[in-house]
């Protein structure tokens, strides 16, 4: 009678061993689990650390090619002369020109009747896609490319901003930038307190030419 | 009679997972416009990149979205309950509370209105139904440590009530 007792407790014991058995091996498999995930969450920190840190400005380097444009450009009420810009007291119609050892790389697009201008140089042209019946990526940006080669550091870019007139151009201002003093993303220049100068502020990017075009035009189009 | 330590190593397990869940992602969306892609994402890769949600990123969005009361419910539903229901759960495995009978039904209640289940339902679905513009939800490791965490959370539940539906247990 004991006996048989003793074996039905032990057949009652055994789905309940088997339980506790399988709860350790849960537990074990869920700390894992955690430790992989906490693994992944600090490599994922990590990632975005580094990638902040590349993000951050840094100066132009030697023999590498950039992208250059002028972003916005913001000019005085009045011309120098103390006249207004244009007949009929309209504001000017800005464009800018880039100029690279001594030759004429580019001619931006005219902002009609403006004081601040800014220039987002991704687009598309229709007229042309629809002549070659195709539209190919690099169509999408049109911008000059530069090179500081000069080991002296005397290498410079060089940016005509000029206002558009029937008769001939008015140039408001020539604007001289060395390599050395220039940084990769935007650079900004005041000169607010000079009263005798055309512009007020003018905002210069350079972009780096070995960016994937994708990243060329999400720089582009946000301005960052 | 239960073993409270089985019933901590449960819910331990299942607080694990459900920690894990909220920190690893749990779906990976690939914005798709049909045949314009190729075209579109040449003038806005950012808007076709793929993105990622944990469940606290989700939530995230839909506040920054400006959906306050929407994301208190979703908080409440999908962190606060939950976690309420395995803390308890965890501090009846450490014996801190000892009353059964009250446990049991504070963590019914507290199970219905844990909405992770629905959660996770709602994820699977998306992620078999086809979406405009050939755009699609890939399914990502969170979920499957909040699946297993909902698990174990109906099985802790279970081994506590299973005296009561057998009529043995004292506390019933």
């Amino acid at each position: 009678m004991s006996e048989e007792n003793s074996s039905n407790e032990n057949k009652s014991e055994e789905p309940k061993r088997r339980s506790g058995k399988l709860s350790v091996i849960i537990l074990f498999a869920s700390i894992a689990g955690f430790a992989y995930a906490l693994s992944m969450v600090v490599q994922k920190g990590a990632e975005i650390q580094t990638r902040g840190t590349e993000e951050v400005s840094s100066s132009l380097k030697k023999d590498k090619e950039y992208m250059v444009y002028i972003r916005k450009v913001e000019v005085n009420p009045k011309a120098a002369t103390g006249e207004a810009w244009d007949v009929g007291g309209s504001a000017p119609d800005l464009f800018y020109k880039v100029w690279w050892k001594s030759n004429l790389l580019y001619e931006s697009d005219v902002k009609k009747d403006s004081l601040i201008a800014e220039w987002i140089p991704v687009g598309l042209d229709l007229k042309d896609s629809l002549l070659k019946g195709s539209v190919s990526v690099d169509q999408l940006v049109k911008l000059p490319i530069v090179r500081w080669s000069d080991a002296k550091g005397a290498e410079k870019v060089v940016f005509d901003i000029l206002d558009q007139d029937l008769a001939q151009n008015d140039k408001i201002e020539t604007l001289t930038f060395y390599f050395k003093d220039l940084e990769e993303g935007a650079n900004f220049f005041s000169f607010i307190d000079k009263k005798d100068h055309g512009l007020i502020s003018v905002r210069v990017d350079f972009l780096d030419n070995a960016l994937s075009q994708g990243r060329k035009i999400e720089l582009l189009r946000s301005g960052k | 009679m239960i073993n409270s330590k089985e019933v901590f190593r449960y819910s331990l397990s299942g607080t694990l997972l459900y920690i894990s869940g909220l920190l690893l992602p749990c779906m990976t969306v690939y914005p798709r416009a049909g045949e314009y892609t190729g075209l579109l994402k040449i003038f806005s890769p950012s808007e076709f990149e793929p993105k990622v949600y944990t469940v606290l990123s989700a939530i995230g969005e839909v506040y920054e979205s400006g959906h306050l009361w929407i994301t208190l419910i979703l908080f409440l539903f999908t962190i606060v309950f939950p976690v309420l229901k395995m803390g308890v759960l965890l501090l009846y495995g450490l014996k801190v509370i000892p009353d059964k009978g009250k446990l049991l039904s504070f963590i019914n209640i507290l199970g219905k209105f844990s909405m992770m289940d629905v959660f996770v339902l709602s994820l699977l679905v998306l992620s078999i139904k086809s979406l405009p513009g050939g755009s699609s939800v890939e399914l990502n490791s969170g979920i499957y440590f909040l699946a297993g965490s909902i698990l174990i959370s109906v099985y802790s539940g279970y081994i506590l009530n299973a005296p009561c539906r057998n009529k043995k247990g004292p506390a019933c």
